[in-house]
């Protein structure tokens, strides 16, 4: 059965685009242009994967709104925030309001669906725990499960977005490798500039401290990069 | 010219304070003289009429009258007994002026004739009942007589006039003498001698003088002389006369008029009677210099009063005491029928003369025309009260005008002190208001005052905030544009996106990733538009800690070095092996390098070096990047680190430049509290870019 997508979008354009790039790669698109629509939509039935724009129209707290709806109803549901002002995006990742991941509004396509892609995949793995082929990347108190796209540190979960784990792969796969911006910045299937790769650190490093507040493992390289370095 | 130095000559203005009081002083003496003289010359008229309408004053005063052109004989009072020795020796005690006698000459050889060498002069003086003469001749042949016929006179010889015989004809006496010696005193007519007239003929280096001594009561009231001289050549006797064979009253002081006007006289006042011709027939009263004088002032304050009252230096008095005859303008005016007032300088006063005319009252008041004067009435008085008086005034003008200028300059430099201390501070603020690179500060301190200085600092004050905000409006333009332009930009890249999967014809498929690319760039464009912004956000999330620069520049010139492998870069420290601590973040230090390095590789040539260095001074650490290449341009150096400004000449770019890098590093170095700036080397091979951080304090 194809996988049902939702997109909350105001702008038909945009939209529009995404939706018929979805359905090309198979999958099943509806299109809402207000939180009300959504909502009434989602009473009766759940989407797999919701897209959501943050500012709908007049309404700047809608997307929020409609992401606490759909997390209560469901914890597992994969949620993308879309954003036109890239300075929303620290504050409203800092809103920790559960959602996978937020992207700005003007990834490409390729990326989008990178995303998507493995956000089914993760929860294809939920759902058969017992599968064994899971790939695993361990580096001493990290564990990092791709299938699953969850990551672990000293056993405890840390709640980290796609684009962050995808980051932090790059990093804890070579471990003493300086990985330039660049090289971060492809890894996680994002086109963004140095800054932002910057802040995307710094949030996984305190989401890290959070659990243990001695976590050092990602150092900067000054001039050149990040690496990560396992005690 | 500093305010206080303008409103300092402004306050010289105030000189003309005392400039207008001395002004108003010499106004008051003048007024203070003339109230002075009319009150005298009150006086005077006083004297004046009460002689006029007394009778025997007239009486007197008519004795004394004498034609006009003539030279009666003043006899001057004197204080002892005169010897007849022929010789001036008693008579110069006193400084009578001798009295010339004009020439008397009837002959042919005209009214101007003048004979140089033949002189005379007669000095009278009366001594208790005696009449004595001094008469000198100037007469270069002297003949003496020789026989006692008098029927031509061919001597030199001297002719008294009188009349004293009981039926007042003229009598004439002459007197000769045979050699140096007595006289003969001979009745001219009768031939008798005269034992009463006593005299004694002497010769001296000119001619001849001659004493003669005459008792009063024989001699009566009149006299005349005449002198004269044979000229063997002419054949006529040149005479000198008082006035041709007559006798003229004997003009002398005369008691009774003395008594008369003394009354009117008092200390500071002189009054003198004169006759028609301005003889002294009366003086009363006395104005002694030394004995009056009561205000002495100093010799500097002297000469102060007199430049700054510009007061007039008068005509010294002549003192015709001595002379015993009046000829001054005052005198003469008033024997003319005019009263005048004149003021002199009599050694250290001031004197004022005034002249009244006495006329004879008594005759009928219907006389058709005016009557001539018989005498005069001169006054004389010192002005030392008025001296004293405006002296005194001038001595508080004075004062009060030095205090109220000093107190005016004293308030008007104060006053412009603070006006210009108020400036000043505004100046300062003013100019803290806006550092070197444009930045506006807060906190500039507005005036509450109501005055225009106030205004002036209150719309400063505005002016400062609109450019505030205009200019952080600006700042935020890019990214605000940015943001705007994002959907738009997501619009047509998914758009491009899909269209890669529809089947194109090659021109289609050509012209749709020349639109892609185009799309990317553009996405990459707004992506450093809005960097500017990201830096802002990440600045406010980053953390504070200490950092050594030491290896922290160590480890970027390593990272650069790979990075740029083109370059070569120099690390310069003051040593190698100390840590140089400073607060901040190490992350934004170094973004805000690889700014200032990317700035410097974009504008350097292949394979020339860029320096960094660590410099320590005693309150900063100085960080600078430097690179030889083209230089800064002069006049935009304040624009350097705005955003979206790009100055030098870039020989490539590798990515797009929007030129903010020097912005960001700007930014990031105010965060750090510290301070940047660019200039071009000394020797104009490059550019150097230096940012200083206050020193970590421990």
């Amino acid at each position: 059965m194809p996988r049902h997508i939702a997109i909350v979008e105001d702008e038909p354009a945009i939209a529009e685009n995404y939706c018929d790039a979805f359905r090309r790669n198979g999958y099943e698109v509806s299109h809402y242009s207000s939180r009300p629509e959504a909502l009434g939509a989602f009473t009766k039935g759940l989407p797999d994967l919701a897209v959501i724009d943050i500012g709908l129209g007049e309404d700047v707290e809608g997307g929020f709104e409609l992401c606490r709806e759909l997390r209560s109803r469901s914890a597992e549901l994969p949620i993308i925030f879309l954003t036109a002002r890239d300075s929303e995006l620290d504050t409203v990742s800092g809103l920790r309001l559960g959602a996978d991941d937020y992207l700005t509004k003007d990834i490409s396509q390729v990326h989008m669906l990178a995303r998507i892609t493995a956000l089914f995949r993760r929860i294809d793995a939920l759902r058969e725990p017992d599968k064994t082929t899971e790939q695993e990347v361990l580096r001493g108190a990290l564990r990092l499960n791709m299938d699953r796209m969850c990551v672990e540190w000293q056993q405890q979960v840390v709640d980290l977005t796609i684009t962050e784990l995808w980051i932090v792969h790059a990093l804890a796969q070579h471990p003493g490798h300086v990985k330039n911006r660049q090289q971060l910045m492809d890894a996680a299937n994002v086109v963004l500039d140095d800054n932002t790769i910057t802040s995307h650190i710094k949030r996984i490093r305190r989401k890290f401290q959070a659990l243990d507040p001695q976590f050092d493992c990602i150092q900067t390289a000054y001039g050149m990069g990040y690496r990560w370095n396992s005690p | 010219m500093g305010l206080r130095s303008q409103l300092l000559l402004l306050s010289l203005l105030t000189l003309a304070l005392p400039w207008a009081g001395c002004q108003t002083i010499q106004e008051m003496e003048k007024a203070l003289r003339a109230g002075q003289a009319n009150a005298f010359q009150a006086t005077a008229r006083a004297v004046a009429a009460r002689l006029g309408s007394d009778p025997q004053s007239i009486a007197i005063l008519k004795s004394q009258q004498t034609p006009n052109q003539s030279t009666p004989i003043y006899a001057n009072t004197l204080s002892a007994e005169i010897i007849i020795d022929g010789y001036d020796d008693d008579w110069r005690n006193y400084s009578y002026t001798p009295q010339s006698l004009p020439s008397a000459s009837d002959d042919f050889h005209g009214a101007n004739f003048q004979d140089t060498d033949f002189q005379g002069t007669v000095t009278g003086g009366i001594y208790g009942e005696n009449l004595f003469l001094f008469i000198q001749v100037k007469d270069d042949q002297i003949q003496y007589t020789t026989t006692t016929e008098f029927a031509e006179l061919n001597f030199d010889h001297i002719i008294l006039h009188t009349e004293n015989s009981p039926d007042l004809s003229p009598q004439q006496y002459l007197i000769t003498s045979g050699a140096p010696g007595y006289i003969t005193a001979r009745h001219l007519g009768a031939g008798k001698v005269e034992h009463r007239i006593q005299g004694v003929w002497q010769e001296w280096q000119g001619g001849y003088q001659v004493e003669l001594r005459l008792p009063m009561s024989w001699l009566g009231a009149k006299l005349g002389l005449t002198i004269a001289s044979p000229e063997p050549t002419l054949q006529s006797t040149t005479t000198l006369s008082t006035q041709i064979a007559a006798a003229l009253p004997i003009i002398t002081q005369q008691d009774q008029l003395t008594n008369n006007i003394e009354i009117f006289a008092n200390d500071s006042s002189r009054l003198t009677l004169i006759s028609n011709q301005g003889w002294t027939l009366a003086k009363a009263g006395n104005i002694d210099a030394s004995a009056l004088s009561v205000y002495k002032p100093r010799y500097l304050m002297e000469n102060i009063y007199r430049i700054a009252l510009r007061s007039e230096t008068l005509p010294t008095l002549n003192n015709p005491s001595q002379r015993g005859r009046f000829d001054s303008t005052e005198a003469v005016n008033a024997l003319a029928g005019n009263e005048k007032v004149s003021w002199y300088q009599y050694e250290s006063l001031r004197i004022g003369r005034g002249a009244i005319p006495i006329y004879d009252h008594s005759s009928s008041h219907n006389t058709a025309d005016h009557a001539q004067p018989i005498a005069a009435v001169i006054i004389e008085q010192s002005t030392d009260t008025i001296l004293a008086l405006t002296n005194s005034a001038f001595n508080r003008l004075l004062l009060y005008s030095f205090l109220t200028v000093g107190l005016a300059s004293f308030a008007l430099l104060a006053y412009a002190s603070w006006l210009s201390l108020r400036i000043r501070k505004f100046n300062a603020a003013a100019q803290r208001a806006v550092d070197d690179n444009g930045k506006i500060y807060n906190g500039f301190p507005v005036s509450k005052n109501r005055d225009e200085l106030g205004d002036l600092s209150r719309s400063y004050s505005k002016l400062l905030q609109r450019l505030r905000s205009y200019t952080s409006y600006l700042e935020t333009l890019a990214s605000k544009l940015s943001h705007e332009l994002r959907t738009p930009l997501a619009i047509v890249g998914t758009s491009l996106d899909n269209l890669e999967h529809e089947t194109l014809s090659t021109n289609a498929t050509m012209y749709r990733d020349r639109a892609k690319s185009g799309a990317t760039r553009l996405s990459s464009i707004l992506n450093a538009m809005s960097e500017a912004s990201r830096v802002e956000q990440s600045i406010r999330a980053s953390e504070w800690e200490t950092i050594d620069l030491q290896s922290l520049l160590t480890e970027l010139q390593r990272a650069y070095t790979d990075i740029y492998p083109e370059y070569s870069f120099e690390f310069h420290s003051p040593s190698t092996n100390e840590p140089i601590y400073i607060d901040g973040s190490a992350e934004l230090l170094a973004q805000m390098l690889d700014k200032l390095v990317d700035n410097a590789v974009s504008y350097s040539k292949i394979h020339s070096p860029i320096r960094l260095s660590v410099r320590i001074l005693s309150k900063y650490i100085v960080l600078s990047v430097e690179n030889d290449g083209p230089l800064l341009p002069e006049n935009s150096r304040s624009q350097l680190f705005d955003s979206l400004v790009s100055l030098r000449e870039k020989n490539h770019s590798p990515h797009h430049h929007l030129g903010l890098g020097l912005y960001i590093a700007r930014l990031i170095t105010e965060f750090h509290q510290g301070h940047i700036r660019g200039f071009n080397r000394d020797d104009g091979s490059g550019v150097v870019f230096e940012v200083r951080f206050p020193r970590h304090s421990s």
